[in-house]
C-alpha cells in the first residue's frame, strides 16, 4: 500500500483543515516537521505504548504526545481519579483542595525547591520564569543556548521569521557546551543578565542530543552569582524521565526555578513553575493567573502520574528499556552498514546517521518505520514510557532491522 | 507593506526594483529559448542589453550564437556577458519598479551600438511575451513552470539580499545548497551563503535538501499562488527533504516575496 492510500483519511482531513486552521496543523505537529505524505497526520485512539491513525494504522509510538505520556495513554489509575475528580468540576471559583497537595508534593519531590504555582504550558512556565527573573534582579536579558528550545512565545520561539527583532532583544545566546563564551557573555554584559535558561542537557531539533560538559553547571553557578542572575532550569521536557528529584540532580545543578510540564500529569494540562526560597518574595509580588491554570483535574491527574510512575518502576525502568532500544537500534544499523547512532539520555533518545548531518537517512528510516508500524519521529528526540515493555522493543528493533536492509537495497 | 509602488517606503521600493530587474532579465532569457516565435524575432548578431537602476547592481540579457543568457546578482556565472549593445537606465528605484511592474515610466536608452534599435525591440517583444504565456492556459506547462521557478528563485534572491528586515532572520536559516525539481520537467538549483542566494543552472549532486515537485503543473500551481505550499505539501504534490531548515527559511523568504510581488504599479483607485 502507498503512502496516498495508506494516510487517505489522514490526507482528506488535512486538505479540509488548510481552509480553515492556518498551516493546517500548525506548530511542531505540522506535516512539513516529519516527512510529508509518509506519515499519519491525525491519530484516532491510543492504549499504552500503542496507537491508531485516523485510517486505521497501528504504531508503537516513540513520541508519547511529544513527552507527555509517561506512564501509557489511557492508564486508568490516573483517567480513574481525573474522571472522578471531572464528575464534581473541573475550573472552579476557587482553587479545589488538590492544589495544595500538588504544590506540597512537588516542593518535597524537586530537590532545592520551596513553592509551586501552576499554568497550562511549557511557554507559560517559562515565559513567567523570564518576568520573574527580570523583576527579581531589575536587569533586562536573558542567556539561553542557541538552539535550544524555551518556549513558542515570540521571545524565545524557534521561528525568527513571525517575530520582530524588538521581542528577541532581551535574549542572547551561547554554542552549547562552550563555557569559554558562556563567560565572555557574561562579562560583556555584566550588570544586565536577569537569568541563564538551560535545558539539563542540550536536545535541539535535527541534530544529535549533547549531554552536559561536567563544569557546566557550575560554571553557570558561579557565573550567575557574580552577576546575582538567576539560573532557570528548564525541565519541561526531561522532568521525570532523568531523575525523580528533577533532572538537575541527576547532573548536579542547583537551579534558582524550575520550569516543569509535560509528562507531569501524563498528558493532562498542566505545568508548573517551581522556585528557590530565595525567589519567593518576587514570585508573592506578582499577579499570576490564566483562566485555566487552577483547573482541578490535571492537579488530580499529577499526583496520581507520581504514584504511578513509582510503582512502574520509575527512572531506573525507563533508562533500562531506552538501553534496549539504544543497543538494538545501534547494532540493526551496524547490520546493514549504516552508522546509527542514538544520542541523548536512554529515556529520551534520538537517532542520527554519521554519514549524514543533512538528515535524509533520518527521514527514510522514519518513513520505513511507519510504514512498519512504528512511529519514530525524523527530527525531534523520542520518548520511552513506561507502558513500553521488552517485548514492544524487541519488536521495533526487528522491524528497524527490516527497514535498514530495505534502505540498503534502495527500496525505502 | 503597502499595495501600491507609489506609497512604498525607499527600502520597499528599492528592493521591488530589484525584484523586477532581475526577475525580467532572467524570464526574458528563458522564454527566449523556449519559444520558437520569439527566438525567431531575435537579431541575428550578438547582443547584450543591460537594465539598470541607481544603487542597485546591473543585470542584462545576452543572446550569442542562438543561446540566451541573463545575469543578476544571483548569476552563478559571472562570465561571459559580452560589450552591451543598449543600456536601458531607469532614473530612480521606484521608476523601474513601477514601469517593470506594468506602470508608467520609461528608461532611457543609452545605445552603445549598431545592434542597439534591434535588441531593444527584441527585448520589449520578449518583456512582454512573458506575463501572456504565464497568462495562456494552453501554454507548455513545463515552460510556465520553469519561468515561475525562476521567478521565484530570482526574486528570492533579491528579498534576501535587499530587505534589511530579513537580515536578523536569514542568520538563523542554515548555510547550503537547494535542489529544486518538478517532475521530468527540469532541475535546478540554488546556494544560500549568509545573505546571498545563487540560483543554479542545475541541480547540485549532493544538495544539502531537495525540494521535489511532483510535475510541473504542481510547480505552477505552488509558484502561481494558485495551490498554497502547505496544502500541496501535505497532499503529496510537493516534496521536501534533507536539511529541513534550510527549505523551511527559504520558504518564509519566499513568503515575504509575495507580499512584494502582490504590490500594485498601475493606476492608484484610490
Amino acid at each position: 500500500m502507498n503512502g496516498v492510500e495508506r494516510y487517505e483519511r489522514s490526507r482528506s482531513l488535512f486538505e479540509r483543515a488548510a481552509k480553515v486552521i492556518p498551516g493546517g496543523i500548525y506548530g511542531s505537529k505540522a506535516p512539513g516537521f516529519l516527512v510529508p505524505g509518509a506519515y499519519p497526520y491525525y491519530i484516532e485512539s491510543t492504549k499504552g505504548c500503542r496507537m491508531r491513525d485516523a485510517d486505521g494504522n497501528e504504531y508503537i509510538d516513540y513520541l508519547c504526545g511529544y513527552g507527555s505520556q509517561i506512564v501509557g495513554y489511557g492508564n486508568e489509575r490516573v483517567d480513574g481519579p481525573a474522571l472522578e475528580r471531572a464528575s464534581r468540576g473541573d475550573l472552579l471559583d476557587q482553587p479545589a483542595p488538590v492544589m495544595v497537595d500538588l504544590a506540597e508534593r512537588l516542593v518535597a519531590s524537586v530537590e532545592g525547591s520551596s513553592w509551586a504555582v501552576f499554568m497550562k504550558n511549557g511557554t507559560d512556565s517559562t515565559t513567567l520564569a523570564y518576568s520573574l527573573a527580570r523583576v527579581r534582579t531589575e536587569k533586562p536579558m536573558a542567556i539561553m543556548a542557541a538552539g535550544a528550545y524555551h518556549g513558542a512565545a515570540n521571545w524565545c520561539g524557534a521561528n525568527p521569521f513571525a517575530a520582530l527583532a524588538s521581542d528577541r532583544e532581551g535574549v542572547l545566546s551561547f554554542r552549547y557546551n562552550d563555557l569559554g563564551g558562556l563567560e565572555r557573555l557574561f562579562a560583556e554584559n555584566r550588570g544586565r543578565i536577569a537569568c541563564l535558561f538551560l535545558t539539563p542537557y542540550h536536545h535541539p531539533t535535527f541534530k544529535p542530543q549533547e549531554l552536559p560538559d561536567p563544569a557546566l553547571y557550575e560554571t553557570a553557578r558561579r557565573l550567575c552569582d557574580a552577576e546575582g542572575a538567576l539560573l532557570v532550569m528548564d525541565d519541561i521536557r526531561g522532568n521525570f524521565r532523568l531523575h525523580s528529584r528533577g533532572s538537575h540532580v541527576r547532573f548536579g545543578a542547583k537551579p534558582d526555578l524550575w520550569c516543569m510540564g509535560k509528562a507531569l500529569a501524563n498528558g493532562y494540562p498542566i505545568s508548573a513553575l517551581l522556585g528557590a526560597e530565595g525567589t519567593r518574595a518576587t514570585a508573592n509580588s506578582f499577579f499570576i493567573t490564566g483562566t485555566y491554570w487552577m483547573s482541578a483535574v490535571p492537579m488530580v491527574a499529577a499526583m496520581a502520574t507520581m504514584d504511578e510512575m513509582e510503582r512502574l518502576g520509575g527512572v531506573p525502568r525507563l533508562e533500562s528499556l531506552g538501553l534496549l532500544l539504544k543497543e538494538g537500534l545501534e547494532s540493526a544499523g551496524r547490520e546493514s552498514g549504516f552508522g546509527a547512532r542514538i544520542s541523548g539520555p536512554p529515556a529520551i533518545p534520538f537517532l542520527t546517521f554519521d554519514e549524514d548531518p543533512d538528515l535524509y537517512l533520518n527521514q527514510r528510516f522514519g518513513a520505513a518505520m511507519a510504514r512498519r508500524g512504528v512511529f519514530l519521529h525524523p527530527h525531534h528526540n523520542w520518548f520511552i514510557s513506561l507502558a513500553h515493555g521488552e517485548d514492544d522493543i524487541a519488536e521495533t528493533v526487528s522491524r528497524a532491522r527490516e527497514a535498514f536492509a530495505a534502505m540498503r537495497a534502495g527500496r525505502e | 507593506m503597502e499595495k501600491h509602488v507609489d506609497r512604498l517606503s525607499k527600502g520597499e521600493a528599492a528592493t521591488l526594483a530589484g525584484i523586477r530587474l532581475a526577475t525580467t532579465a532572467h524570464l526574458v532569457a528563458i522564454a527566449a529559448e523556449a519559444d520558437p516565435a520569439l527566438r525567431a524575432m531575435a537579431p541575428k548578431r550578438p547582443f547584450a542589453l543591460v537594465l539598470s537602476a541607481p544603487g542597485l547592481p546591473s543585470v542584462g540579457v545576452s543572446a550569442r550564437g542562438g543561446r540566451f543568457r541573463a545575469w543578476s546578482r544571483s548569476s552563478a556565472d559571472r562570465g561571459g556577458r559580452g560589450w552591451p549593445s543598449i543600456i536601458l537606465r531607469f532614473t530612480s528605484r521606484g521608476s523601474a519598479a513601477r514601469a517593470l511592474g506594468g506602470g508608467k515610466g520609461m528608461p532611457l536608452p543609452l545605445p552603445l551600438g549598431l545592434g542597439a534599435p534591434a535588441a531593444l525591440a527584441f527585448f520589449r517583444a520578449a518583456a512582454s511575451r512573458v506575463p501572456a504565456i504565464l497568462k495562456d492556459g494552453a501554454a507548455d506547462p513545463p515552460l510556465k513552470a520553469r519561468l515561475l521557478t525562476e521567478a521565484a528563485l530570482r526574486g528570492l534572491a533579491e528579498v534576501a539580499a535587499l530587505d534589511e528586515g530579513l537580515e536578523e532572520r536569514l542568520a538563523h536559516v542554515p548555510d547550503g545548497s537547494v535542489a529544486v525539481e518538478a517532475g521530468e520537467a527540469f532541475s535546478i538549483g540554488l546556494r544560500k551563503t549568509g545573505r546571498r542566494i545563487e540560483v543554479l543552472d542545475a541541480a547540485p549532486t549532493s544538495p544539502n535538501a531537495r525540494l521535489k515537485f511532483r510535475d510541473a503543473d504542481a510547480a505552477v500551481a505552488v509558484f502561481s499562488g494558485a495551490r498554497p505550499a502547505v496544502l500541496a505539501l501535505g497532499s503529496g504534490e510537493v516534496a521536501i527533504s534533507g536539511l529541513l531548515p534550510l527549505i523551511q527559511g527559504l520558504f518564509a523568504v519566499l513568503d515575504r516575496l509575495g507580499e512584494y510581488m502582490a504590490v500594485r504599479a498601475g493606476e492608484r483607485l484610490e
